[in-house]
């Protein structure tokens, strides 16, 4: 049994209150400025020194020898909620710290301060983190049903026509989401008398075979995890929603969707791990996002559509890796997580910058950028080689690693459309930067007071990150490989 | 082809498969309580007397309060949606309209009606929030209550006449204080544990102190956030006064944006 972790909370409840200060703090632009900064630095600092372990929630602890056992099926369980923190949880909130950072910083950047936009960001944050580290089914319905909404009023706060109907569907379409989720979690529930995931994968797996209503739960979640990643029938909602937000709150959101497809994932796989059929339809539905993903962007004249698609099929491309279903295929997918998260930031970065120098995205109006902005450009390039696994890049590694693991469970085919996705989104993205950085002829003017400093920065401190661990792998893939080992699915 | 019909089937096969799906789910529900196992709920059950009477508050305050922390801030992060639709905080900035003028009157018997009844529905919202631990109840419908009672005298008054009148600033302020209450009081159980015991419990129940670990009592002084009443229930009814304000002025502030609305389409 692991040790109790003081810290572990804070990572949720600091941005919660974070939150409800700036949202209070609304039109006092400096204290929101101030607040926020102070508050990031916070957020990135916390999980760093957070000790691995589990929290126990208002202290009720791990019980053991109940009077009457027939009530319930295995002899141990939590009493309360329960949070568990390891070395992936770890990777996974630092990365997301650090890029929700970048995120708030450039919104700070853009003068667009507003202590209610603010507070959707730290609370969208703390949902993610709360559903990246809950070991208990229920928070971590509560807390999607959070990050939905937020993610909704992100891309309301632009106040266009296209982005409320974007919002809007999302949330339609979250309301059959979560109603499958929390029926799924019903069903566990009613069928099991156990919310935390540790101990449902132990009664489950004690109790033999899934009856038909463990079936029904399975399905019912399985629909949900589709949703809030984003994968096949959803892809359309999801690549709406990144390309009506603006560019920079777009590289959160892909950050959020992807660490959620990955938690849920590892839920499932906990959860259900005698199930064989559960691979076998999320394999089904990731081939489907990645070739329609990839297929839509090729289609794209518009930069910010085409990375939203791209971002889709990319998460297809991770939901691969857990379809596989043996460790070193999930531990591939989960790194490919990380790394195309850090490369599609910066896409999405770069499209920010683009839209706010140029006034436009549509790639036909753009052109002869590498005369203005010859350092974006050059980013630009790199993080295109970087997404479509060119080495030393860390897409390489991940997919590289995918392509083996492919091979390993008997499905060598899965490694050709592995290649033929980054062969897809690398002539995706470099149409885009011809058409932005090298097309002669460019019908728009230049923002001459737009220098974009703190952009610059950020896509290179971010190229520098991909680069770093492309060259040292083992840094990051090593701990994910044994978390996965460990939980022996 | 045209694109009417691929709609046409696109239709026929999602009405198909709802179908489908609706009977697995009903059929998985019906006779689901044969299937039943207790688990959990009655642990919950077997445990909570010690805390308070009311079962159903022990379970959503204390054994699974992390969830109703998660529960109201959905209801914090839909308000605030709601007026980020409006425009307020809005990239674009919000415009401040003019308070429509009620056009309709409201008939002799609802304004000689509606400010008694509402003094008796916020009386009654609060006894329903303060009473949370001992009998039904709780911050959630007494919230809900006491924004009924706002919702009556707007609707027949006006925003302008009503006698609960209230800023748009000062519901913010309240929801804020309402949510400050839950998540400090949790990061008060965090702090206690951690200095009287090693290792810290996010919401742990200070004022009751269930598993012996703080003894603050040890020092001559209660424990820490009792609740002075027979029942001794510790940090629940201020959780309950919490969640209570923060629903009251999430509801009120809603009733309000959509009141400015009302005259601008």
């Amino acid at each position: 049994m692991l040790n109790n972790s003081t810290l572990i909370p804070l990572m949720v409840v600091l941005p919660l209150i974070m939150a409800i200060l700036v949202n209070f703090l609304h039109q006092k632009d400096k204290s929101v400025k101030f607040i926020s900064i102070v508050s990031l630095i916070v957020f990135v600092f916390i999980p760093v020194v957070t000790l691995y372990g589990v929290h126990l929630f208002s202290g009720h602890l791990r019980t053991g020898s109940f009077p009457e056992v027939s009530k319930i099926l295995i002899p141990e369980v939590y009493m309360g909620i329960v949070y568990s923190y390891g070395a992936v949880q770890k990777i996974l909130m630092v990365v997301l710290t650090i890029l929700t950072g970048f995120s708030v910083l450039a919104v700070i950047n853009k003068k667009m301060i507003s202590g209610v936009y603010m507070a959707m960001i730290f609370i969208s944050l703390a949902a993610s983190s709360a559903i990246i580290l809950a070991d208990d089914i229920f928070n971590f319905f509560v807390f999607t049903e959070i990050l939905v909404v937020a993610q909704a009023a992100l891309v309301i706060a632009v106040q266009e026509a296209k982005s409320f109907k974007a919002a809007f569907k999302y949330m339609i379409f979250g309301t059959i989401s979560g109603a499958s989720i929390l029926l799924g979690i019903a069903l566990l529930l009613g069928s099991y008398g156990l919310l935390n995931i540790t101990d449902l994968s132990h009664a489950i797996q004690a109790g033999g075979a899934l009856t038909p209503i463990g079936l029904v739960a399975v399905a019912l979640l399985t629909l949900g995890w589709l949703y809030e990643s984003g994968l096949f029938p959803f892809h359309i909602i999801k690549s709406n929603i990144y390309e009506n937000a603006r560019p920079e709150i777009s590289a959160l959101l892909q950050v959020q969707s992807k660490f959620v497809l990955v938690a849920m994932a590892l839920i499932l796989f906990r959860v259900f791990s005698g199930y064989a059929l559960l691979k076998s339809v999320i394999l089904g539905f990731a081939i489907f996002t990645v070739v329609i993903g990839s297929v839509m962007a090729l289609q794209q004249v518009e930069l910010r559509k085409l990375l939203s698609f791209v971002a889709v099929s990319q998460a297809g491309l991770v939901a691969v890796g857990f379809g596989l279903g043996t460790p070193f295929g999930i531990a591939a997918g989960i790194f490919h997580a990380i790394n195309d998260v850090l490369s599609m930031a910066i896409l999405f970065f770069i499209a920010s910058f683009v839209y706010d120098k140029f006034k436009t995205t549509k790639l036909d109006e753009l052109g002869e950028g590498l005369q203005v902005v010859p350092l974006v450009g050059f980013v630009m390039l790199l993080a295109t080689l970087a997404i479509s696994g060119v080495p030393p890049f860390n897409s390489y590694q991940s997919e590289w690693r995918l392509i083996q693991a492919s091979a390993q469970a008997g499905v060598p085919e899965l490694g050709i459309l592995v290649i033929l996705l980054s062969v897809a989104t690398f002539v995706a993205i470099i149409k885009a930067f011809y058409m932005i950085f090298m097309k002669p002829g460019s019908k728009v003017e230049v923002n001459k007071e737009v220098r974009g400093n703190l952009t610059k920065a950020i896509i290179v401190i971010l190229i520098l990150a991909c680069l770093l661990i492309g060259l040292f792998p083992n840094m990051v893939y090593d701990p994910i490989y044994n978390f996965v080992v460990s939980l022996g699915v | 082809m045209k694109t009417s019909d691929y709609q046409q089937g696109r239709n026929i096969i999602a009405g198909v498969s709802l179908v489908i799906a609706s009977f697995v789910i009903l059929r998985t529900l019906f006779q689901f309580s044969d299937y039943l196992i207790p688990g959990m709920s009655y642990l919950y059950n077997l445990y909570s007397g010690n805390i308070a009477p009311n079962v159903i508050t022990v379970i959503l305050f204390d054994f699974r309060g992390y969830d109703t922390l998660g529960e109201t801030f959905i209801l914090i992060t839909a308000v605030i949606t709601t007026t980020i639709v409006f425009g307020w905080g809005s990239l674009k900035g919000y415009k401040k309209k003019e308070t429509p003028e009620m056009t309709e009157k409201s008939t002799v018997i609802q304004r000689l009606m509606a400010f008694p009844l509402a003094i008796f529905l916020v009386a009654f919202g609060v006894t329903i929030v303060l009473g949370g631990h001992i009998s039904p109840g709780g911050g959630f419908p007494g919230g809900a209550v006491i924004a009924t009672g706002y919702f009556l005298t707007v609707v027949i008054y006006g925003l302008k006449k009503t006698p609960l009148r209230f800023t748009h600033r000062y519901l913010v302020n309240l929801s804020t204080i309402g949510a400050l209450i839950f998540l400090l009081t949790g990061v008060l159980g965090l702090v206690a544990t951690t200095y009287y015991y090693g290792t810290g419990y996010y919401l742990y129940n200070t004022g009751v102190d269930p598993y012996d670990i703080i003894h603050v009592g040890a020092f001559g002084w209660d424990n820490l956030l009792d609740y002075p009443d027979p029942t001794h229930p510790g940090i629940l009814p201020y959780l309950n006064i919490g969640v209570g304000l923060n629903v009251l002025a999430g509801l009120s502030l809603i009733a309000m944006f959509l009141m400015e609305a009302r005259k601008d389409e």
